[in-house]
């Protein structure tokens, strides 16, 4: 078969060659040289982002397009593999995604596999998320997290990434406080956090700053152990579902009175007054942890029936 | 413009049905002969007829010859227009999406050696037929399913890194145009 010199063809060519390769194709092609990785990073694609499911033994990269919700996927695997001389051949592609050992790569149904030893998987992994978001400057849409029988060399659970669009947590065993803090400390969840999983009634963790807008808890039995009244009380999101929580009627209460009167004031008596030269005063108080600033645009403002913070 | 007179005059059957005909002149001096409706799939040939100014009247008189096409693509291409002259207008598509279907015909037109189909698709740039080009691209596009980067490597004639980077120490060490 004779050869179709693709850098010989107009860039308009390549182009729409480009746009008429599956996502998986792009892949494999960007592998290839820095030159037709730079080709593969300019090129327009429906893709729309990645989901990844991660398993103990496993670690798989979907492909979502705008198109498919399932357009390809790249299963990073823990199986010592013995290579052939034609994969041999193509252990020089990998040292993108693999950094001490020699995996080997499967191209078929629009699928990659790629072997790497159990030593090696979880930096595979993230050298490999790392390529792959470099390569198409997409998010990562959804997290699904099974952390059963997890080993100790598969931690820290999420790798190749910071942020994801959604994260769901689904397992029979009740997760590790360390882990789960772990998760919600290092890993910025946009939209939903799904817990699908035991979790305890001993779990910590200031939830203030957290940008998710919804949290469900259900499923698994104890899935809202993890929702006490100081976690409910912290949480900023739009849609809450708990199943299996430990809140008392009293929590449930003190939830609802903070909406129905939210209003609250602090005393500012003992603040230091600073007037700006067109006479806008505002006061300074630096308490332990708290530091308030209050800029008085009403001097006097109409306090009754307003809880005072002291 | 003159025409080698023993080189015969490619006749596409659907063509006869059309009566205002263009000819066209390939590099390799082939003469055929294509309907206006299917002339109209060029960009390029279209420009060229409405700017000579050739009607219904002087058209056969007046023989339009394109160097950068070969007979053997030249008769390719002119299957193509012809079969898809009347196709409605496919609407723009939008999001980097190729949702059409390769029909079975075209796959079978293109089923071409990779040196042929890479001259057609040169063909088809220079005379800008936006459908056969996405067909063309389509083609190329399929080789590249189930294949290893080396495989890839292969079929698209890829350079290695060391092959870019030997090549262009050598670019930067030859003399420029003065030297």
């Amino acid at each position: 078969m004779t050869v179709i010199p693709l850098f010989k063809l107009p860039v308009l060519c390549i182009s729409e060659i480009l746009i008429n390769t599956d996502i998986i194709s792009l892949v494999s092609l960007s592998l290839i040289s820095r030159r037709s990785k730079q080709l593969v990073r300019t090129t327009k694609t429906s893709l729309a982002g990645f989901n990844i499911e991660i398993k103990n033994d496993e670690t798989q990269v979907q492909f979502v397009t705008s198109e498919k919700e399932d357009a390809g996927s790249w299963f990073f695997k823990t199986e010592e593999k013995e290579c052939t001389d034609t994969q041999l051949m193509e252990m020089r592609y990998a040292l993108f995604v693999c950094s001490s050992g020699c995996p080997f790569f499967s191209f078929e149904d629009d699928v990659i596999h790629s072997y790497h030893s159990a030593n090696d998987i979880q930096q595979s992994v993230k050298l490999g998320v790392e390529y792959l978001r470099d390569l198409f400057r997409k998010p990562i849409l959804r997290v699904f997290l099974y952390p059963d029988d997890f080993s100790a060399s598969r931690r820290p659970f999420y790798m190749g990434f910071n942020e994801c669009n959604n994260l769901f947590i689904e397992g029979e065993k009740e997760i590790k406080n360390e882990d789960l803090k772990s998760i919600l400390e290092n890993l910025t969840i946009k939209t939903q956090l799904a817990l699908m999983i035991p979790t305890s009634s001993s779990f910590e963790c200031n939830m203030n700053g957290f940008e998710f807008k919804k949290i469900i808890c259900l499923d698994k039995k104890n899935s809202g152990h993890l929702i006490t009244r100081e976690v409910l009380m912290s949480l900023k999101c739009t849609l809450m579902q708990f199943h299996h929580t430990l809140l008392t009627a009293d929590d449930i209460m003190s939830f609802f009175e903070r909406w129905y009167s939210p209003d609250f004031a602090f005393d500012c008596t003992r603040g230091i007054d600073i007037m700006r030269r067109d006479g806008l005063l505002c006061t300074v108080i630096n308490r332990a942890k708290v530091f308030i600033f209050v800029v008085w645009h009403n001097r006097f403002p109409d306090v009754s029936g307003v809880s005072i913070i002291r | 413009m003159s025409v080698e007179p023993e080189v015969p005059i490619v006749q596409v059957e659907e063509v006869r049905e059309n009566p205002v005909l263009y000819k066209i002149i390939s590099s390799d001096n082939h003469v055929f002969t294509i309907s206006e409706h299917a002339v109209k799939l060029s960009k390029t040939l279209w420009d060229l007829i409405t700017n000579l100014g050739l009607t219904a009247e002087n058209a056969l008189d007046n023989p339009i010859p394109v160097e950068n096409v070969n007979g053997k693509n030249m008769e390719t291409i002119v299957q193509f227009c012809e079969r898809h002259k009347y196709d409605e207008e496919e609407p723009e598509y939008t999001n980097y999406i190729r949702e059409f279907v390769l029909p079975e015909w075209d796959r079978q037109l293109l089923s071409i050696d990779n040196e042929e189909l890479f001259q057609l698709i040169l063909a088809t740039n220079y005379l800008d037929i936006q459908k056969l080009m996405d067909y063309c691209c389509r083609v190329i596009g399929d080789m590249a399913k189930d294949k290893t980067p080396e495989e890839l490597r292969i079929i698209y004639g890829i350079p290695t890194d060391a092959e870019d980077d030997a090549l262009e120490r050598s670019a930067s060490d030859s003399p420029g145009p003065s030297g």
